[in-house]
């Protein structure tokens, strides 16, 4: 998979790179929007990630280019402001997400993951990892197709330490991940241990093997093994 | 006191002190007159009463003139005279008159005759008197003009002022509108027109410098925060990391989320004195605070805290949605973030008040002090990650739509309640 981030600020850009070259990623950059246009005109990608304030014009009028040159590629939009409106104007300008700064990496990479599944996973959207079987459509696990019925925070946090496996996940990253807005309003992230150990509970009794580690109560890894 | 008032009240002080300094001239000046001119009479009358004697003629032509031979005198005041007034009863009611009385010793003959000659004249008090009532009557008839006039003054030379005033009063800061003076044909308040337009331009401009200032540094400061984040967020995925270093870093990430929701929370505060959420709409309170409360059931149960509501059905308001939402919010995460172990939030929607209680461990905090910017509980531990901008943003999001939000304690809990005084039923 090839990606393009699109990002004026380097330090920033680089950590993005750092992060989701992980995921076996080729990762190019462009640092404003006329190095943008031209990676983009000349090159294939399948996920650009577009941050919105470009010290060289709006990366919202890199969004038609990006369809008339790139038509399967996925389209996320970083904006620093979070006003509504640059949301609205990109989800209907084709972008496919976005996502508002500052924002966790582990958040980001989930939600590049998401967008590449639907781009091109089209038709069968089943992930298969070991003994685990994920429909990402009725968003259902089966371990050792066997459903496991879970509720719908715990798939939630299931799939954000899926999607980062191997990373250390801060309980922040999650509850921002998984409660959205609200979470800005959580004064306490402890009351995710209780989700957490229900879910590993629910895992290893259906069979599958204990992914899920707790680090010194600073957050979770979902470890390949 | 108006300002014609306050002027008209120094000029009929000092008028009146003019009026009878004037009068009271004026009544000695005319008395001194007549006396003079009835002097003057009197003594044309004893010379041709003189004259007359002299050449042995009647001199009972007068019936106030007086002529008795006297067999002596002090030589020295023959032909000399002296004039006073003298008081007589003139009649059976024992009327009291005056007369101006003059008396001269003539030597005519070898014969002494004292003459006694007398003239009516005008008595002092009434002749005071009636200065007075035309001093009082002048002074009746300025105050009514200068009233009149002064109504006329007001509304036809101060109404300029009067606009003016009325102008400046209406004029609110963060709605950020130029004031339009119209034009003055009087100087003064021409002037004054345009000093204040040029004041007024001048504080508009700087509001908005600062305004701009601090949205712009809230902007730029998530550039930074969001960099130090995705480093730390790289550092915590070194696998080499032992505890101490991992514990380190989630201090520092606590911080810079605090940092961030620090930013956040003043970008919205700026907003709302600028007011830039218009839009209104109708909104289902009681859904509203259901959902807010649903949100935050996992924490309700984590802490183990219990929630007793009692909110009626369908109450709705007219309020940006958005901005309700953060109310609701803000005063959930409150009850919940100072409450107790094992402690209750009471919820109650129902006329027109919403109030939202909590147990508390500690009663002698003053509640009017939690409205403050800044202001955080002494309770609060580092793992809270709280700014303390919470309730100045409810507060100020009350204050906008001209809710009553008030707090304090009641049997061992603290509340907050809101009076959503203009409610629209349907």
């Amino acid at each position: 998979m090839k990606i393009l981030l699109v990002e004026d600020e380097k330090q920033f850009a680089n950590s993005i790179k750092e992060y989701i070259e992980k995921e076996n990623y080729v990762v190019e950059i462009a640092y404003d929007f006329w190095e943008a246009k031209e990676k983009i005109e000349l090159s294939n990608y399948d996920c650009i990630l577009l941050d919105i304030m470009l010290p060289s014009g709006s990366g919202l009028d890199l969004i038609p280019d990006i369809h008339e040159f790139q038509p399967k590629c996925g389209i996320i939009v970083i904006t620093a402001k979070n006003t509504i409106d640059d949301r609205v104007i990109g989800l209907e300008l084709g972008a496919d997400d976005y996502i508002t700064k500052p924002f966790h990496l582990a958040e980001l990479n989930a939600r590049i993951k998401a967008v590449l599944r639907r781009r091109f996973f089209d038709g069968k959207k089943v992930i298969n990892f070991n003994e685990i079987q994920i429909d990402i459509d009725n968003r259902e696990i089966f371990v050792n197709q066997n459903k496991i019925d879970l509720t719908k925070r715990e798939y939630e946090i299931f799939m954000f330490l899926f999607n980062n496996k191997n990373r250390l996940i801060t309980k922040d990253a999650i509850i921002e991940y998984v409660w959205g807005d609200d979470s800005n309003n959580f004064d306490n992230f402890d009351f995710i241990y209780t989700h957490i150990k229900n879910l590993r509970k629910k895992l290893i009794n259906s069979g599958c093997k204990d992914y899920i580690q707790s680090i010194y109560g600073l957050g979770y890894k979902f470890n390949e093994i | 006191m108006k300002l014609l008032n306050k002027i008209s009240y120094y000029f009929l002080v000092s008028s009146l002190l003019v009026f009878f300094v004037m009068f009271y001239l004026i009544y000695i000046l005319m008395y001194q007159a007549i006396e003079f001119n009835t002097d003057k009479h009197l003594k044309n009358i004893l010379h041709k009463v003189v004259h007359n004697l002299k050449k042995e003629k009647d001199v009972a032509y007068y019936n106030l003139v007086e002529i008795n031979e006297v067999d002596s005198c002090d030589e020295n005041l023959i032909g000399k005279y002296s004039i006073q007034d003298a008081k007589y009863i003139v009649d059976e009611d024992n009327n009291i008159e005056t007369f101006r009385e003059l008396v001269s010793y003539v030597k005519v003959k070898n014969s002494i005759y004292k003459i006694t000659l007398r003239a009516s004249i005008l008595e002092k008090e009434l002749f005071l008197r009636d200065i007075l009532v035309i001093a009082s009557i002048s002074y009746i008839l300025l105050i009514i003009i200068l009233f009149y006039l002064n109504k006329t003054i007001s509304k036809k030379i101060l109404r300029d002022f009067y606009n003016t005033l009325d102008k400046i009063s209406k004029f609110m800061l963060n709605e950020r509108k130029r004031i339009i003076f119209d034009k003055s044909n009087i100087y003064e308040f021409d002037q004054l027109n345009q000093k204040i337009q040029f004041l007024i331009d001048n504080i508009i401009r700087e509001y908005n410098t600062l305004k701009q200032f601090s949205d712009e540094t809230n902007h730029e400061i998530q550039t930074p925060i969001s960099i130090i984040k995705s480093k730390m967020e790289l550092l915590l995925q070194n696998v080499e990391l032992k505890e101490q270093d991992l514990c380190n870093i989630k201090i520092m990430l606590n911080n810079i989320k605090k940092l961030e929701k620090l930013s956040k929370s003043l970008l919205l505060l700026n907003k709302l004195e600028t007011q830039e959420f218009f839009n209104k709409d109708l909104i289902n309170l009681s859904e509203e605070i259901m959902s807010v409360l649903d949100e935050f059931e996992e924490m309700l149960v984590f802490k183990g805290i219990k929630l007793i509501k009692n909110i009626i059905n369908d109450f709705y308001i007219k309020a940006n949605e958005s901005l309700i939402s953060i109310l609701i919010t803000n005063i959930i995460t409150n009850a919940i973030k100072y409450n107790v172990e094992k402690g209750e939030i009471l919820v109650c929607l129902e006329n027109n008040e919403l109030v939202v209680s909590n147990t508390v461990e500690n009663l002698s905090e003053n509640p009017d002090k939690f409205f403050n910017r800044f202001y955080r509980s002494k309770k609060e531990n580092d793992d809270i990650v709280g700014v303390g901008l919470g309730l100045s943003i409810a507060k100020k999001i009350c204050e906008m739509y001209d809710f009553d939000i008030t707090n304090g304690y009641e049997n061992n809990f603290y509340f907050i309640k809101i009076n959503f005084k203009t409610t629209e039923k349907i």
